[in-house]
């Protein structure tokens, strides 16, 4: 409601064509009209309340276009992107946190902390870029084209899958690389902790091989607040990944939050804020959910 | 750009010459004043050659007598005899009665009834011939069905206008067709198999391109990076310095940067009590090297750009006429200004004027980086003669909203945006007028609260005026007594961008609202073409609000064609038409 009232407040929404020098009058009145413009904001809150239960979330402002078809393919495709590269993420960031935590203070521990503090402070945009600038010289140089730059498929593919991989790499790569940085950290410094816990020592002493003191006793309690992490993480990335569907085109829930902005458009950004706010929603409970069934604590207290 | 041979010239200059003697010589057949519809190719410099397709034809009218009663003026449009949908059928007198009606539909959202509006009536002479009657003299008749296109009767006739070609574009007369929209990706356009011309409206034969995709990429470094590895053929993007530069590197690619009637303007607001005086106006006008800020931010993107001396009428065009160089920058001059005017510097180094310091907010869309550079750039010559001003930026949607917009000097004191203007300067008028239905009292594009009476009824007066001639010269006079009181500072025309692989050859920009698609019939070099757009369209129908993106433009540009088309050089010439006669009546 609050954010309802404020954009109400700042903006008009019908500013863009108002400016149009021959306007047509009419069509003006026929907006105002049909969206109750020259009501107190209350009472176009509750015309839009009402919208939201009844009519799948209502109406764009000029077009009169149904907002749910756009809402719900933008929640798909975010959905795609964010799958894949979460999944990829968390996989690699494992593998990466256990070795490096296996091998506190090697060589390859130093060299997983530096990659993952240039990934934590290397703005996406750029390696965004870079990323395209590096595919595109791959393709000048060799006539192979990995992955493409933008899109989600190109017109009339010889393969779909294999069309939608390449177009996938490069944002899944940029989304997945910064969610790498973060996730391995966790992982590293959780599975430290547990490597020197009691019970670790204890596992080792009744003489189990270190495979199975690691992947057995250690691995599942140091993956605790990392679900957690990542539960809360693809929660608010499931909102829109702004700027990576912005820069790769990808036509997600970012790129539809930046385009409704844009246009002033107040019934597609309440949409997409209460659809982004209820998946929030759902993945913190989802996190509580995973943590209680990871550990056994949880259910007990 | 294709340049014409000898014999286009000729035929151009024959073809102009017999028109101006027609609307030169006695009109037996008319009752009042006759104007055929000239196209102003001669008039402008332009490369393309006028069409050989414009004829005078007799009116059916009775001497002495209007068809209707009330009627002050017909405009009789003669359609082109091949002329015909994609499916074959004709296009008729009757498609353009439909499209008439259904722009005046009251029910429908319609962006723009102007000049529909003025239509009392019509009649269907013929098959191929229909008339229209305007209740007044309406000047810019040329303006209607030049950036939209007829509408087809026998595909629309009963379906809901608002909606069915929302997504689709089921029919045009135009040398592509619509083949889909697969949304969130691109939209596909297909050659019109059952194209009625065979060469575009310069006598260009027709290309060899069979299909063109449009896909959505909207941020420019993604673009640039999908021209360079032909992910796409070519795109139109807002030029930006850094994108020309990277293009300009990208080998096999050119482009063109060309000058539309979209101008840059500072605006002062007159409900200020200092800026209401015209000395301060014209101070600070003197005091902001305009000749600069278009060399440092425009010039690098388009070379041919100069500072914009006309508030009507673009540069370049026949009827330009400098009215504000007298302004350029003169620091001495503009202290001198205020000085005379009993202006005293301050201890701070601002002048104030009866007590008031020269301080004023200044406000534009923020993030955009060129408005924001143009001001850094203005704010320091405005303080070296004295006077300040200081940033109030804000996003479109609130600079723009009503409140804003037309309020008063509490709102925005100076204000920097763009216009986007027409070839034919009659959609802007209401600039000028001192009341109209503007929140804030004036005309309805009147943001200046600036009303100067002469002016007003100079400007009214252009829409009686059929005559091109006598309307440029009433513009020019109001024009330049508008610009001597400095109501707003003129800029300079924002630059279009258009590259593309010169293996396809045809294309060239043409900055009016018919966007780069204007030719796209005589294009050759490949089957396939992708055009890179910046975001996908809302609605591919042009004649609603929403349907104005830049994808919905070029898909309209390729599939829809209207009475008139505009040229590069802002001329009208006939497309669906073969030609059309003006008849004025006496009253």
């Amino acid at each position: 409601m609050l954010i309802f009232f404020g954009m109400s407040l700042v903006t008009d929404p019908i500013s863009q064509i108002r400016l149009v020098p021959d306007v047509s009058q009419q069509t003006i009145q026929n907006i105002v009209d049909r969206k109750h413009l020259d009501d107190p904001v209350i009472v176009q809150y509750g015309f839009w309340l009402k919208d939201v239960f009844t009519n799948q979330f209502g109406t764009t402002m000029l077009g009169d276009k149904p907002i749910w078809p756009d809402l719900s393919r933008a929640m798909w495709q975010t959905a795609q992107l964010v799958l894949v590269a979460e999944f990829i993420a968390v996989a690699i960031a494992i593998v990466l946190g256990v070795l490096a935590a296996k091998k506190q203070y090697s060589f390859f521990d130093y060299a997983t902390t530096t990659i993952s503090f240039f990934g934590f402070s290397v703005p996406i945009f750029w390696f965004a870029l870079i990323l395209q600038w590096l595919t595109v010289s791959l393709f000048l140089a060799t006539g192979f084209r990995l992955a493409y730059t933008f899109g989600l498929s190109s017109p009339d593919p010889a393969n779909w899958f294999i069309d939608r991989l390449q177009h996938m790499i490069l944002p899944v790569t940029a989304l997945a690389y910064v969610s790498i940085a973060q996730y391995s950290r966790y992982m590293r410094s959780s599975m430290l902790d547990v490597l020197h816990s009691d019970y670790v020592r204890t596992a080792k002493a009744k003489g189990l091989s270190d495979r199975t003191v690691t992947m057995k006793h250690a691995l599942r309690n140091a993956l605790i607040p990392l679900v957690t992490v990542v539960a809360l993480n693809v929660g608010a990335l499931l909102g829109g990944v702004v700027i990576t569907e912005t820069i790769f085109a990808w036509p997600g829930m970012g790129k539809l939050f930046i385009t409704a902005l844009a246009r002033a458009e107040l019934y597609t950004l309440m949409a997409w804020m209460l659809v982004a706010g209820v998946i929030i929603i759902v993945f913190n409970l989802l996190a509580d959910i995973l943590y209680a069934a990871l550990d056994p604590r949880i259910r007990y207290e | 750009m294709r340049k014409p041979n000898l014999v286009w010239r000729l035929l151009a200059i024959l073809a102009v010459f017999s028109l101006i003697v027609a609307a030169c010589g006695d009109d037996d057949e008319g009752t009042g004043e006759t104007t055929t519809a000239a196209p102003t190719t001669t008039e402008a410099p332009t490369t393309t050659a006028a069409p050989t397709t414009t004829t005078t034809t007799t009116l059916p009218e009775p001497e002495g007598q209007a068809p209707v009663e009330g009627a002050a003026m017909s405009v009789t449009y003669n359609i082109h005899p091949d002329a015909t949908w994609s499916d074959g059928v004709a296009v008729t007198a009757a498609d353009f009665a439909f499209s008439h009606e259904i722009i005046m539909n009251p029910d429908l959202d319609i962006l723009s009834r102007e000049g529909n509006n003025k239509i009392i009536n019509w009649e269907i002479i013929d098959d191929k011939t229909i008339r229209f009657d305007f209740g007044e003299v309406y000047a810019p008749w040329q303006t209607l069905w030049a950036t939209t296109g007829i509408l087809p009767e026998h595909e629309l006739d009963g379906k809901d206008f608002d909606s069915y070609w929302d997504e689709q574009i089921t029919l045009g007369s135009g040398p592509f067709i619509f083949k889909e929209w697969v949304k969130d990706q691109q939209i596909v356009l297909e050659r019109n198999p059952n194209y009625w011309r065979d060469t575009f409206v310069d006598g260009t034969p027709v290309g060899d391109v069979q299909t063109i995709i449009i896909p959505f990429l909207e941020d420019s470094q993604t673009q640039v990076q999908a021209l360079r590895g032909r992910e796409i053929d070519m795109f139109y993007p807002q030029p930006q310095l850094d994108l020309v530069e990277q293009v300009a590197g990208i080998e096999g690619v050119t482009s063109e940067a060309g000058l539309g009637p979209v101008w840059e303007h500072f605006d002062f607001n007159h409900s200020d009590p200092l800026l209401s005086q015209t000395f301060i106006r014209q101070a600070i006008a003197k005091g902001i090297d305009r000749a600069a800020i278009v060399e440092a931010i425009i010039q690098p993107l388009a070379p041919a750009a100069v500072p914009l001396n006309n508030s009507i009428w673009m540069n370049g065009t026949a009827f330009y006429q400098d009215h504000f160089s007298q302004f350029d920058y003169d620091p001495v001059g503009a202290e001198a200004l205020l000085t005379d005017n009993g202006c005293a510097k301050g201890g701070d180094g601002v002048y104030e004027c009866g007590g008031e310091r020269l301080s004023f907010t200044w406000t534009t869309t923020a993030g955009n980086e060129a408005r924001e550079l143009q001001f850094e750039i203005a704010q320091q010559q405005l303080a070296q003669i004295g006077i300040e001003v200081t940033p109030k930026f804000g996003p479109a949607s609130e600079v723009f909203a009503d409140e804003n917009f037309y309020g008063d000097n509490s709102a925005w004191q100076v204000f920097n945006f763009a216009w986007v203007g027409s070839p034919d300067p009659a959609g802007s008028n209401t600039l000028y007028y001192c009341e109209g239905d503007a929140p804030n009292g004036f005309g309805s594009i009147n943001n200046l609260r600036y009303c100067d009476e002469e002016v007003d009824a100079l400007i009214r007066s252009t829409d009686g005026l059929v005559d091109p001639a006598a309307r440029a010269a009433a513009y020019n006079e109001a024009d330049e007594m508008w610009l001597a009181e400095v109501p707003l500072i003129p800029m300079y025309q924002k630059p279009t961008f258009f590259a593309w692989y010169t293996d396809i050859v045809g294309p060239a920009d043409n900055a009016t609202q018919v966007g780069p698609m204007w030719n796209v019939e005589a294009w050759t070099g490949a089957e396939q073409i992708v055009f890179g757009a910046d975001q996908q369209p809302d609605s591919l129908n042009q004649y609603t609000p929403d349907g104005n993106l830049f994808a919905a433009t070029l898909v309209a540009g390729a599939v829809q064609q209207g009475a008139y088309t505009i040229l590069p050089d802002f001329s009208y010439v006939p497309n669906l038409i073969e030609s059309a006669d003006v008849t004025l009546y006496e009253e």
